[in-house]
């Protein structure tokens, strides 16, 4: 069964120098889809999930993304053809422009905590005492992993003044921030002042419009703070149970 | 200026993003999204799965 795996989509009209392989070797090209067009290269199934076809696959983003404004591909989106492809993106083509021009311009720059700062269990008051059972002291840990969360969140909002123009947290200690290609060093070495490991530029995996909404901030939301509807629920659920 | 390496040329500091970002990240279309599992660890998978389904029990 051969398929079309789809990297990205790109302006219809954006020009591209040739690109490096992608997955199997096999040759990237562009299959216009309305104003979108597609990034994609022909295989005989759907991809593996092997570390190195994933490298592969960030390989060929990087490049596109020095060239021109484009939304990632959730790695193994595959099309029967090219009218699958068209008929896809056209559905929601108003909606992916919106997001593509969110992201135009920018990329997504991974900050986290390493392991060792993140803070013990207790060691910031939440755990006052021993736990009455191991369900009470997961729900309590994750109350505190919330307030760590929060505290690195205020602080990256300081150090990052100005500079980022959206952000969505990645789990624990971990956030993807959305920079501007020319910020990108100046974001580095903040993130860096502050103890955290950075990597990138990515793609913009984490701000990829409705397809990634959830939890997802932007930076006109100035003062309001992050609130994972799981975060909160334990957290409810650690209080009415104290 | 403090500059970053692109992730491909850094690979032993950004595979744990990298994995977060392919997949979980990026536009979900429709269309077929399907991988063979090769030598991926699947645990964290099933945590997520795991903790997806305790949150529907709490009325998530």
């Amino acid at each position: 069964m051969s398929v079309l795996l789809l990297y990205a989509l790109v302006d219809a009209d954006a020009e591209l120098t040739p690109l490096p392989a992608g997955l199997g070797g096999r040759r990237p090209r562009k299959v216009a889809c309305g104003r979108l067009a597609g990034i994609v290269s022909d295989h005989e199934g759907p991809p593996t999930a092997e570390v190195d076809s994933l490298w592969d696959y960030e390989r060929l983003l990087e490049q596109v993304i020095k060239q021109t404004a484009m939304l990632p591909l959730r790695y193994g989106t595959t099309f029967a053809d090219e009218r699958a492809l068209s008929a896809a993106v056209a559905a929601r083509e108003g909606p992916l422009r919106a997001a593509l021009e969110r992201v135009r311009g920018a990329v997504e720059i991974a900050v986290r905590a390493p392991a060792e700062h993140r803070q013990p269990a207790g060691s910031d008051g939440v755990l006052d005492e021993a736990p009455s059972s191991p369900g009470r002291a997961y729900m309590l840990e994750r109350l505190a992993a919330r307030q760590r969360g929060r505290s690195l969140e205020l602080e990256l909002e300081r150090a990052m003044d100005g500079l980022v123009r959206a952000w969505a947290p990645r789990g624990e200690g971990a956030h993807a921030l959305l920079v501007e290609h020319a910020h990108v060093g100046e974001v580095a070495r903040r993130a860096r002042t502050l103890g955290l490991i950075a990597s990138g530029p990515w793609p913009p995996f984490s701000f990829t419009g409705e397809a990634s909404a959830a939890g997802e901030r932007w930076a006109s939301a100035a003062g309001e703070r992050w609130a994972s509807a799981v975060g909160e629920r334990w957290a409810s659920a650690a209080g009415s149970r104290t | 200026v403090s500059t970053l390496l692109s992730p491909t040329h850094h690979r032993d500091v950004s595979l744990v993003d990298l994995l977060d970002r392919l997949l979980e990240g990026g536009v979900v279309i429709q269309g077929e999204i399907t991988l063979a599992a090769a030598d991926i660890d699947l645990v964290r998978l099933d945590l997520r799965i795991l903790v997806a389904a305790i949150d529907k029990a709490l009325g998530g």
